[in-house]
Order: C-alpha cells, then sequence, then structure tokens
C-alpha cells in the first residue's frame, strides 16, 4: 500500500505537468499553423512526401506549444552549463560555448569545390558590374568563431572555410576587403564585437564597419564621405541592460553560458537625418529621420527573451529587396548591397553617406517563394555607382551566392 | 514514434489512455481492437510504409496459428510440424531479406570481384524483434503455452502492441496469451507502471543521450588521427553506458506501459554491469533474447545435456546467430563468436565458480574488460575500425600531445555524466530504498525527485535535437 502511494503521487505531480502543459499552452494554434503549411505543401509535393513534414510539425507544435517550453530550455540550459557540456546539438545547427564562454554556431568543412563556384559566381557579378561601369567590392563581414577558442574536441570550420574562400576570390581577381584582417589592425576581438549570445555584431562594431567600409572605398575608388557622419561620438547611445538573448541563446536557452544575456546599446545619430525607405513588393513606404523609419522601436521596446529580437530594431528585419534615400544628400551615390542579416546594423549607418543604397537580400523568401532575383539584369536597369556584396563569412547557402 | 518524444508523452499516450479507460472500458475487445490500431499509427508515424510489412506478418503468422493449432488438435504431429517449418521459413525469410539480403549479395559477388546490383534496402524498425515475436505465438500455440487467438486482432495486438514494438524485450506468447484477453487493469499497476516509464525516460534521455555524444565523439575519430589510450577507454565506457542505458531505459518504458494496460511483461536488465562473469552477464543482459535463444534454439538443439562436443557446437550455433540477430555486419559475428568462446571456456572448466573477495574483483574486472571489448566491436562501423578502436585502448597505435588535450577537454565536459551512469549502472538506489523506511515524507521525496527526472528530461528534449536510439537498427 505503501509503495503505491508513492507512484500515485508521482503520477499525480507529472500527470499536472502533463495537463498543465498542454492546458495552458499553445500547442492548438502551433497544429493549426503546422497544418496550414503541410496543406500547401502537399498540393505541391503529394501526399507521401508530406507525411515527414506532418510528423515534424506535430512534434514541433508539442514541443514548442508547451506552456512551459521556454522555462524547460532555460532549465536545461542551467542543467547543461553546470555539466559542463559545450555543445548543444540543434539537428539543423549546432551551438558551441567558446572558452570565453561566448556562443557560436560550429561549421562543417565546406567541400573546396563549393566554395571555388561561389567565388566564381562572384567573378561573374564582378565583370557584369564593370561592363555597367559600376565599381565592385566582396566585403568579408566577420563571422563568430573565426578566432574564437573552442575546447580542443570541438571541431569548428569558420576560419577555415574563410580563408580557403578569400583564397578563391584572389584567384579570379575579385576585389575583396575582409572586416577580419580589418578587426586585428584595429585591435578589436570577436568577444568585443560579437554579442555573447547571437551571431550578428553589435550597433556600434556595425558602425565602425561602415566606416572601415567607406574608408576602402575611399582607398579603392576615390569615394568621398563624410568621416563626421561615423564618428561614434556623434551618436547618441540608450543602453538597455539585460534585454537580448540572441538567436544562438534562443537555441539554448539563457543560462548555457555563466555570462548571461547580452546587453543592447542602441545607438543613433545626434545630427540631422531624413530618409525615405521602400520595401519593395511589400507596399511599405516611410519617410523620416534616421530614427523615426530605420528603427523599428517595436523590436526593443519591451524585454521578452525568446520573443522580441532587439537586433532587429535596425531597419526591422530582413527583406528581400529594399531601398534607402538619403534625402540629406544632393546628387549621392547609388550603391547595390547584396546582403545578409549583418545589413540590418551595418545598412543604415552605411546609407548615412550613400544618396541610394538598393539592398537585395538572395536568401528565399516565403513571400516570394521560387522567385529568384536576377542580379545581372538588376544591375544593368539600376547602374549603380558601386556594387557590394557583403555576407557573414561563408555561412550561407549556395543559393545566395548565385546571382542568375 | 520515439517514446521519448513529447509527441508521445504529450500527445500519443494521453490520447490513448483515455480512449482506452473512459471510451472503451465496457468491452475488451473494443479495448484490444483500438490498442491495435494505435499501435499501428505507433508504428507507422512518420514512415507509414514499414506497417505493411508488420500487417503481412501478422496475416501469415494468424494463419499459421491456426493450422498449428487444427492439426495438433487432430493428432497429425508432422502436419503441425511442417506449418511451423513453413512459417519459420516465412519469417526469417523476411527478415532475410529485409536485413542480410544486401550483406550476403556483396558477400557473393566479392568473390567474383564484382559489386552487387542489389540496391539498398530500408530496414522495417523493429523487425528482429517482432519477427521473432510472430515466430514465438506459432511455435508456443504448437507447444500448447498459449491457446490460439481466432481473432486476428488478437495476433496483431500480441505481434504489433506499441511498448514493446520497436525495441522489445522479446515478449514471448506463452508470456501473455492469457492477458490478451483476460487481463486485468489495477491502479496499483497503472501508477507503478507509469512511475517505471518515467524512470525509463530519464536513464535514456538523461544518460544514454550524454553519454552517446562522448561515445560518438570518440569513435568518429578514429581514422582521423591518433586516439589516446585515455580517450579510447573513455569512448568506449561511455558507450557501454549508452547502450546500457538506451536498451534499459527502453525497456523499462515498454515494461511500465504495458502494465498501465494491463500486460505483464518479463524483466529485460537486471544490472547486468555487476556481473562477475560473462554467464552472469548474459544472465542479466537483454534477458528476453537470451531466453528466446535458449527456449527456442539451444534447448531443440539439445542444450547442455549432451556431448560436451555437441554443447560447444549447440553454443557456436546461438551465439553466430545471436551475433546476426543484432545486424548484418562482420562485427556483429565477431561480437557472438567472442561470447561464444568465452561461455564455452567458462562452462567448460568451471573457472569462475571460484569465490572470494578477490576473485570476485578479478571475476568482475574480466567480465567487464570483455563486455567493453565487445562493445567496442558492436559499435565499430566494420571490423578494421574495431581493430584499430582497440589498438588504440592498448596503446598500440601512435598518439601525441593533442590527443591528450582532446581527452582531457572530453573528460571535462562528460565527467559527471560519466559518474551518473557509473552509480546508477549499479544496484545502489535499489538497496538504498528497501533500507528506508517508507512514510508519507519519504513517498513525497520520492515522488518529487521522479517528478524532477521528468522534467528534466522533458527539458532535454524540447532543447536538443540529439535522440539517437541505438536498438532500432535490429
Amino acid at each position: 500500500m505503501k509503495k503505491v502511494s508513492k507512484d500515485i503521487l508521482t503520477c499525480i505531480i507529472i500527470f499536472s505537468i502533463i495537463i498543465g502543459g498542454l492546458y495552458f499552452g499553445k500547442v492548438p494554434d502551433y497544429l493549426e499553423l503546422g497544418m496550414e503549411d503541410c496543406k500547401k505543401y502537399m498540393e505541391e509535393n503529394g501526399l507521401f512526401l508530406t507525411i515527414p513534414r506532418f510528423t515534424w510539425k506535430v512534434e514541433s507544435a508539442f514541443s514548442e506549444g508547451l506552456s512551459y517550453h521556454k522555462d524547460f530550455m532555460d532549465f536545461n540550459s542551467a542543467i547543461q552549463n553546470n555539466m559542463g557540456t559545450v555543445l548543444i546539438d540543434k539537428g539543423d545547427t549546432t551551438v558551441v560555448k567558446s572558452k570565453t564562454g561566448f556562443l557560436s554556431y560550429q561549421r562543417d568543412k565546406m567541400p573546396e569545390i563549393s566554395l571555388m563556384k561561389r567565388a566564381r559566381n562572384v567573378a561573374k557579378l564582378h565583370h557584369v558590374a564593370e561592363e555597367n561601369g559600376a565599381e565592385f567590392m566582396y566585403v568579408l563581414a566577420p563571422v563568430k568563431g573565426y578566432n574564437m577558442e573552442f575546447a580542443e574536441n570541438i571541431e569548428d570550420y569558420n576560419k577555415e572555410n574563410c580563408d580557403i574562400f578569400l583564397e578563391e576570390l584572389k584567384k579570379v581577381n575579385v576585389p575583396y576587403f575582409s572586416l577580419i584582417d580589418a578587426m586585428e589592425e584595429d585591435g578589436i576581438s570577436e568577444e568585443e564585437m560579437f554579442f555573447i549570445t547571437d551571431h550578428h555584431w553589435k550597433p556600434e562594431y556595425a558602425l565602425w564597419a561602415a566606416e572601415r567600409v567607406c574608408r576602402e572605398f575611399k582607398n579603392r575608388y576615390g569615394f568621398e564621405y563624410d568621416e563626421s557622419k561615423l564618428n561614434i561620438d556623434n551618436y547618441n547611445s540608450v543602453q538597455y541592460d539585460d534585454w537580448f538573448l540572441g538567436s544562438q541563446g534562443k537555441k539554448t536557452g539563457q543560462y548555457f553560458t555563466e555570462l548571461g544575456v547580452d546587453n543592447f546599446n542602441l545607438i543613433t545619430p545626434n545630427f540631422e537625418t531624413h530618409f525615405s525607405d521602400t520595401q519593395v513588393g511589400k507596399d511599405y513606404y516611410k519617410e523620416g529621420s534616421f530614427e523615426e523609419i530605420l528603427i523599428h522601436r517595436d523590436h526593443i521596446e519591451t524585454k521578452n527573451f525568446y520573443t522580441k529580437n532587439p537586433y532587429a530594431s535596425y531597419l526591422g528585419g530582413d527583406y528581400r529587396e529594399e531601398i534607402l534615400k538619403n534625402n540629406m544628400i544632393e546628387d549621392g551615390k547609388k550603391v547595390l548591397v547584396l546582403r545578409d542579416s549583418f545589413s540590418c546594423a551595418f545598412a543604415p549607418f552605411f546609407a548615412l553617406n550613400m544618396g541610394e543604397t538598393y539592398l537585395l537580400d538572395m536568401r528565399d523568401f516565403a513571400e516570394f517563394a521560387g522567385e529568384r532575383i536576377d542580379v545581372a539584369k538588376y544591375i544593368e536597369e539600376l547602374r549603380p555607382d558601386y556594387v557590394m556584396i557583403m555576407y557573414t563569412g561563408v555561412t550561407g547557402d549556395d543559393i545566395v551566392y548565385e546571382f542568375k | 514514434m520515439l517514446f521519448s518524444s513529447t509527441t508521445f508523452i504529450y500527445m500519443f499516450l494521453p490520447f490513448t489512455l483515455i480512449c482506452y479507460y473512459c471510451i472503451l472500458r465496457w468491452s475488451r475487445t473494443a479495448q484490444n481492437v483500438f490498442l491495435f490500431l494505435a499501435s499501428l499509427l505507433f508504428y507507422g508515424w512518420g514512415e507509414p510504409k514499414f506497417v505493411f510489412a508488420m500487417l503481412g506478418s501478422i496475416v501469415i503468422n494468424w494463419f499459421f496459428g491456426l493450422l498449428v493449432h487444427k492439426y495438433k488438435s487432430e493428432n497429425k504431429l508432422p502436419l503441425a510440424k511442417l506449418c511451423i517449418g513453413i512459417d519459420c521459413f516465412f519469417n526469417l525469410g523476411m527478415l532475410f531479406i529485409f536485413k542480410y539480403l544486401n550483406f550476403t549479395a556483396d558477400i557473393i559477388f566479392s568473390f567474383f570481384g564484382e559489386h552487387s546490383p542489389i540496391g539498398a534496402i530500408a530496414l522495417p524498425i523493429g523487425i528482429s524483434f517482432f519477427t521473432f515475436q510472430a515466430m514465438s505465438y506459432v511455435i508456443d500455440v504448437y507447444r500448447d503455452r498459449g491457446e490460439v487467438q481466432k481473432n486476428i486482432l488478437n495476433v496483431g495486438l500480441y505481434i504489433s502492441f506499441f511498448p514493446q514494438l520497436i525495441a522489445g524485450p522479446i515478449v514471448r506468447y506463452e508470456t501473455v496469451a492469457y492477458e490478451i484477453q483476460n487481463r486485468k487493469e489495477t491502479w496499483d499497476d497503472f501508477f507503478e507502471g507509469f512511475t517505471r516509464f518515467v524512470i525509463g525516460i530519464g536513464k535514456k534521455v538523461l544518460i544514454a543521450n550524454s553519454v552517446a555524444v562522448v561515445a560518438d565523439e570518440v569513435f568518429g575519430f578514429v581514422g582521423q588521427g591518433p586516439v589516446s589510450t585515455a580517450a579510447a577507454w573513455l569512448g568506449a565506457i561511455a558507450y557501454s553506458l549508452q547502450i546500457f542505458f538506451d536498451f534499459s531505459g527502453y525497456s523499462d518504458m515498454a515494461i511500465g506501459l504495458g502494465k498501465m494496460f494491463g500486460f505483464h511483461f518479463l524483466e529485460n536488465f537486471n544490472y547486468p554491469y555487476i556481473s562477475k562473469s560473462i554467464t552472469e552477464f548474459w544472465r542479466r543482459w537483454h534477458m528476453s533474447l537470451g531466453t528466446w535463444f535458449r527456449d527456442y534454439v539451444y534447448f531443440p538443439l539439445g542444450g547442455s545435456r549432451v556431448k560436451s562436443s555437441r554443447m560447444v557446437f549447440n553454443l557456436f550455433v546461438v551465439w553466430l546467430l545471436t551475433g546476426f540477430w543484432h545486424g548484418a555486419n562482420w562485427t556483429f559475428v565477431v561480437w557472438g563468436l567472442m561470447y561464444f568462446v568465452l561461455l564455452t571456456v567458462e562452462k567448460l572448466t568451471g573457472i569462475v565458480n571460484k569465490e572470494g573477495k578477490l576473485i570476485n574483483i578479478i571475476k568482475w574486472a574480466y567480465t567487464m574488460l570483455f563486455v567493453i571489448i565487445g562493445w567496442v566491436f558492436f559499435r565499430a562501423e566494420n571490423l578494421s575500425v574495431g581493430l584499430d578502436y582497440l589498438g588504440y585502448m592498448f596503446g598500440i597505435n601512435n598518439q601525441d600531445a593533442q590527443s591528450l588535450l582532446y581527452f582531457k577537454a572530453m573528460l571535462n565536459q562528460s565527467l559527471i555524466i560519466i559518474l551518473i551512469g557509473l552509480v546508477c549502472s549499479t544496484p545502489i538506489f535499489k538497496i538504498i530504498g528497501k533500507k528506508i523506511k517508507e512514510n508519507f515524507i519519504t513517498n513525497l521525496i520520492y515522488a518529487v525527485g521522479v517528478a524532477l527526472i521528468f522534467i528534466m528530461s522533458v527539458s532535454s528534449l524540447v532543447s536538443s535535437s540529439y535522440n539517437p536510439f541505438i536498438y532500432f537498427n535490429f
């Protein structure tokens, strides 16, 4: 009888946990979303191929929809941290903790043939740009993990992949600029540049990068720019303490690193600015100052580690095609930037010295599924002064190097 | 579907329990039909095509069960035996096609210096388990160890019942024949079963998955660079813990779930890593497989009540088959034959019968040494990797300072979980539990402890995608 009572107690507690997770959670919402997705997928791929997607969506719903999903993740992150775990496998990505406690994505070695192909595609675009009278530059944005020290048993190929890719760019005579080298010149460590829990650079270093890139354009192509617009002394800064759990932290839980969550520094110019911002294909047009239109406060006003992304307070996130017009500069230069998410924080600062900044994100966006931008054609029509590709490391899919 | 998944814990299990106990409580037949259908859903989740292989197995074995019973009751024993033969031929044939055809074809074609033209054949999950159960049904009907099932759904339920379907234990028909129609569910069993299920999840998710990272890392490094002796041992020990907690955790879940529905499966593990001989180890490890081979192969061959040479032959056959049962790879053959040699030596010499404190320690060390060596072959992709790995373990292959750094880093990351695994592989908690006088406070502490295991397990499941399961391949 006594034995039974301890099992009954166990069951009461655990059933309460199970029921609580379901009752207070959002499993039905997740299921509904998942089923809508499956319906669409089935129309294109048929029933048989949809089954694995269906089971995966159900499994996700019964994990992410539990009321305590985030709390359990945080709880697990604390356990893993105390157990000495440095690697969390998330299926599609693996997050590793460096010896300094920073989180990073572990990268596998990329096939050299793939890196070579990417470099060749860049070279082709370089020629297209030149044929259309534009100066070209490939900017290698820093990648978190390039110079970080990990436990000896962790294999990470961020550095090797980048180095091989730059070698390939050199072989095909593409003018490139490595912000990783620039970091070294300026004595900036990865721990300074990057968030602890996110793979992006901090806004103050995106500003630094904008200045370095402008300087590089000046040195190579005689581009004239106003240095004062990229001097941090001319910026207002508001620090949000313990405000940001980055994408890597969101995957591991907030206690995986003993360094804790990130502070977020929102920096904005303290000089006069005026922009217009168009998101093509989204019926979005706005005019106003840097703060009014390039800062999206809804991402930072309230603190929520798992639903908010303060990094996206710059530009508001990723869009397929966006045009920033700087109304403070007459007859300014026209620049086309092929971007990834590093440009969210970079582009607003960079655009301060440009007349028109055209941003193209070559990743696949759900609302434009299957539609690829023909960059060569885009250049022919736009006739920009500069064409720039800026990607972090070589981490993206091959697709972002396909310019048609 | 995996037991250790939120889909199972939060969707499948509650839904099944509610239907079984609330909606269908008035009819045993309805409950059995429902459990059968639920089992098909469980099995087909993600890979529905294999359901047809299992349904085929159910139909054939149900049919031969009826035939065997008919001929047996008419006293036509040769015909009954013939039916058993055909049934075994069918079952083993199906197993052969899915599991061993490629392996055999590769060997044959390699003799002629050619590549096998047969493409990859996907292995239905748990085929080795349900095939053996299916054969057990027909044989046990012949041996009068269980009633023949006229209703095919009952045979379907026996073969496909989801708790033991994909990773055992191999439930022999005689164990549950009566319970299929006449089981009595009790609240005691229900609560005890659920607690057992949660403990099984903990073993699997918290210990097996954690040590698996270490094992995968070290085994994955073989051939890519020097592995230090210490790292090789760490990897081998980690894998030994992984396979134990993975498989015994799954067995706990299966036994627990069975109890929740009124079925009583036999135990499958009994602290095998405290064994002081290989003979004892196999009495404690995967007991359902050992007893299956004993009752359906070893005894029919004559067992040990025959001449020594015949007994050695019988052992050889059993261990060759045991090795092969685990997979179509020479590594499993070597693993099985290693146990054949060790068990034969133990049986013929009686060397492990000596007792004494120091002797017992030596006997335990000897047992664990060979068990761990066995797991190295079991885990290795091929014989060459297995031999290389042994070389690392015994310092034959080169190693350098870097490999020691690897070891230290790995040890830092895994020491706590390895120690937890080592402690939990002994009956220490069982012994402590028996010594503690039960009262409300101790019961509450126990309940909170198990609930904590549950929370930690679910936390781990929602946080990481790493959830390997070794015995799915068998």
